[in-house]
């Protein structure tokens, strides 16, 4: 079912593997890193950001690592997620993807080189 | 206040999300709330939480947990079907309330429609008068019975019939048809009208109907004589017939004119000297068919050709392990048909050292016929007997006793 739920990538869950690309983050960690990434446009509400690592979790695409706090958010145990090798080589492929898209949209001129 | 209402809004995810997740997206709900202060931010948080419920919990729903896939291949490599629990925590108390009202609901709602939706069709009032059970019928119904002058020419409002089903017989069966007091109807009634009236039915026809000194006499001496003639052990119903001449002749009979009242009491009176619960004396309103001299040559073609379909009921015959014959046998079928499925059988298991007669679903059939089924211990030297020798009783099920020896 995770790999139905995941092909085709859905956006939210490509952007969190993102997030987690650079450091291991909780949950509003991985909330802000998104709208960080795309500029504000992306907000994952608790249940598109859960349900999201729930999939990935069951996938194995990302894992849970040990609790426990974030010093600048107070003193709440918090679940930290971290990126496998497959979610990495996930990331990595649909990026490429994206990037041949990219290629073919500019090859068609209807993206200007400022975008890439 | 607000953490409140995103909490009870939590419970619109299902239980198994709400188990993994509740306290991290309540946390995550207190980040944004301490993050995102202000009139408009605070909408904004707002107008994201309502929009991410409406678009995950019912994807939640709809959301198959993987030990549930896992599952369903477990089950279609092996084929057996079994029981997966999902869910471990116990019911809440409104959901058991909930299934006790729905429960409650629906068995009210069948009970309505049982009592006044939908008529109760005994099976037997269907099937006698069907033609295509003629040769069937042929076994099992009494002989051409007794007529009063005023029942012969056409169809009667009321009619009583008595059968007697004791062991030894498949169905000696014993009818009598009665006339009544009341006059004919102007029009015989469509034969699945007749049918559909359920014995002993209280219509206004019935509730008026009544039964004379003569008719009475009519009964019990049609009674005897079947009695006499049919049933098992002759001395038994012998002593039933005396019974029942003795109960007229004392007067005890006199006093009923219901022909509902007037069959109970006669069975009553017979089943005192035997209690013999399958002998019973019916009463129908619905005139009985008149009896069928013997199969017709469709009917015999029609029962071949089910015999032939059906394996002449024998659904199986196997050697188990330790050479034990294995034989499913689900009724017992006119030799005279069988005869060459039966000989197959029964000679692919002559070398077994014992045999297993699984009667268990058997209808039943003919005492005669039963009887030449029936291995002799000629034939078969150890046949198992742990419960007995094979009895066919009068209602067509084979039984079984215990054997002493």
């Amino acid at each position: 079912m995770p790999k139905q739920k995941l092909n085709p990538l859905p956006s939210a869950a490509f952007q969190i593997l993102l997030a987690l690309a650079g450091e291991d983050l909780h949950g509003y960690g991985i909330m802000r890193q998104v709208a960080d990434q795309t500029g504000g446009r992306m907000r994952l509400g608790p249940g598109t950001l859960y349900s999201s690592i729930q999939t990935l979790l069951e996938a194995k695409l990302i894992e849970e690592t040990d609790s426990r706090e974030d010093a600048k958010l107070g003193d709440e145990r918090r679940r930290y997620y971290r990126l496998t090798s497959a979610g990495r080589k996930l990331a990595r492929s649909e990026a490429e993807r994206l990037a041949d898209l990219l290629r073919v949209a500019r090859s068609k001129k209807i993206l200007r080189g400022e975008y890439v | 206040m607000s953490e409140k209402i995103y909490a009870w809004l939590l419970r619109l995810y299902p239980s198994r999300f709400r188990g993994a997740y509740r306290d991290e997206a309540l946390q995550l709900f207190r980040d944004r709330s301490r993050d995102e202060r202000g009139f408009h931010a605070r909408l904004r948080l707002w107008f994201d939480l309502l929009c991410d419920l409406a678009l995950t919990v019912p994807r939640e729903y709809f959301h198959v947990q993987p030990e549930l896939v896992s599952y369903s291949a477990h089950l279609r490599s092996e084929g057996v079907p079994s029981f997966f629990v999902l869910v471990e925590e116990s019911p809440g108390p409104g959901a058991l309330l909930f299934g006790g009202v729905l429960s409650a609901a629906a068995l009210v709602t069948f009970s309505v429609l049982l009592n006044h939706g939908v008529k109760h069709v005994p099976l037997s009032a269907l099937i006698r008068p069907t033609q295509s059970s003629a040769h069937e019928r042929s076994f099992q119904s009494s002989p051409p019975e007794p007529r009063t002058a005023s029942s012969t020419s056409q169809p009667q409002p009321a009619a009583g019939s008595s059968s007697s089903q004791p062991n030894n017989t498949e169905n000696a069966k014993t009818s009598d048809s009665q006339s009544t007091a009341l006059p004919p109807p102007d029009r015989p009634k469509p034969l699945k009208q007749q049918m559909l009236q359920p014995r002993g039915a209280t219509n206004p026809a019935s509730a008026v109907a009544r039964i004379d000194a003569a008719e009475r006499q009519r009964v019990v001496h049609g009674a005897v004589a079947n009695l006499k003639q049919y049933y098992v052990y002759p001395d038994v119903g012998q002593k039933m017939a005396d019974a029942l001449l003795a109960h007229q002749k004392n007067g005890d009979d006199d006093a009923v004119t219901d022909g509902a009242a007037f069959a109970s009491l006669l069975t009553k009176q017979m089943r005192d000297v035997s209690p013999d619960r399958h002998l019973t004396l019916d009463y129908s309103e619905a005139p009985l068919p008149q009896h069928p001299t013997g199969p017709t040559p469709e009917d015999l073609a029609r029962y071949r050709e089910a015999m032939k379909q059906q394996n002449c009921a024998f659904e199986k015959v196997a050697v188990l392990p330790h050479n034990i014959g294995y034989l499913k046998l689900n009724a017992f079928p006119d030799v005279s048909v069988c005869q060459q499925t039966a000989a197959a059988a029964m000679a692919s298991l002559n070398h077994a050292d014992a045999i297993i007669f699984d009667l268990r679903d058997n209808r039943g059939g003919e005492p005669d016929r039963s009887r030449s089924w029936l291995p002799t211990s000629s034939t078969i030297p150890n046949t198992c007997t742990t419960r007995g020798k094979i009895r066919p009783s009068s209602r067509g099920r084979a039984r079984l006793f215990r054997e002493t020896d």
